[in-house]
């Protein structure tokens, strides 16, 4: 197999830009997630979680100021790994 | 002659009270407008090459579309092919009216990357639309290649560097060595959602 790099006909598109604007507001996204030692609180480009915590609901306090103040979301995921709630923070 | 594109995308905007943060809701409607789009151009126009782009949400369908394919002589349908009976019902009406048949199915390098983007779009849909697409759009590319041989195939890598969405092009030296490819990215929904968490 090998891979051959596609030369774009069209560059610099408003397509190509919304989707970097996406991946940069994605990427400020909040995540609370089930851990070990009860609750995580995660930006999605992280590698590691800003904080944890023994409940959730202090978990999704945390993760709201952040994104309040990031203008940003929330996301709430199950044990599954799938969300379960998201939270609009004047995303833009 | 510029492509036609058909896009379920650009159908929703049409709809009255569409709200980008609410385009999960209107899905359904769209699909079916553009499917009577596809039905209708493909018949009537003189056209004869179709290009079907798919492959899972956020993978970067619609700007490769804009990047490499404006110029093309062709019909250009932009979907996912989450579902065989989708594909089979659209290539069984190119295939009726003679039209020479293309797949460009884009598969993100990094299906982190691709949630982060589906996430941070202004088009908001529900996760599972996203852990569905990848998951389907890729069981239906294998029902293609091993039911329609008369499809032409393109793999096509998306991939995100230096703040740039990026193309390369999987070659692989046969339909056979395509096919083995495509069986090892195969990947249900539980494995998707594993791999975006």
């Amino acid at each position: 197999m090998t891979k051959k790099e596609l030369k774009p006909k069209n560059p610099n598109n408003n397509y190509l830009k919304s989707y970097s604007k996406a991946i940069k507001r994605g990427q400020k996204i909040q995540q609370v997630f089930p851990h070990r030692d009860g609750w995580a609180v995660k930006k999605i480009s992280a590698d590691k979680a800003s904080n944890v915590f023994v409940n959730k609901e202090s978990a999704i306090a945390k993760a709201s100021e952040i994104a309040r103040n990031q203008r940003t979301e929330v996301l709430i995921y199950n044990r599954d790994g799938k969300i379960s709630k998201r939270i609009l923070c004047g995303a833009k | 002659m510029p492509a036609v594109i058909i896009s379920i995308d650009d159908f929703k905007e049409r709809i009255e009270g569409y709200s980008p943060e609410h385009a999960g809701e209107f899905h359904v409607r769209s699909a079916k407008m553009a499917d009577q789009e596809f039905d209708k151009i493909v018949k009537d126009s003189t056209f004869g090459r179709v290009i079907f782009l798919a492959g899972g949400s956020a993978s970067g369908k619609t700007e490769y579309l804009h990047t490499y394919l404006l110029g093309e002589n062709a019909i250009i349908f932009d979907s996912t092919f989450s579902t065989t009976e989708g594909a089979g019902i659209k290539i069984e009406k190119a295939r009726k009216y003679c039209k020479e048949t293309e797949l460009h199915f884009i598969i993100p390098d990094d299906i982190k990357r691709a949630f982060t983007a589906f996430l941070g779009r202004e088009r908001k849909f529900d996760d599972k639309v996203f852990y569905t697409t990848h998951s389907h759009s890729r069981s239906t590319l294998l029902w293609i290649i091993n039911n329609y041989p008369e499809v032409d195939i393109k793999l096509i890598e998306s991939y995100y560097k230096i703040n740039e969405l990026r193309y390369k092009e999987i070659q692989l030296q046969n339909r056979k060595s395509m096919l083995e490819y495509i069986k090892s990215i195969q990947y249900d929904i539980d494995e998707i959602v594993k791999k975006v968490v």
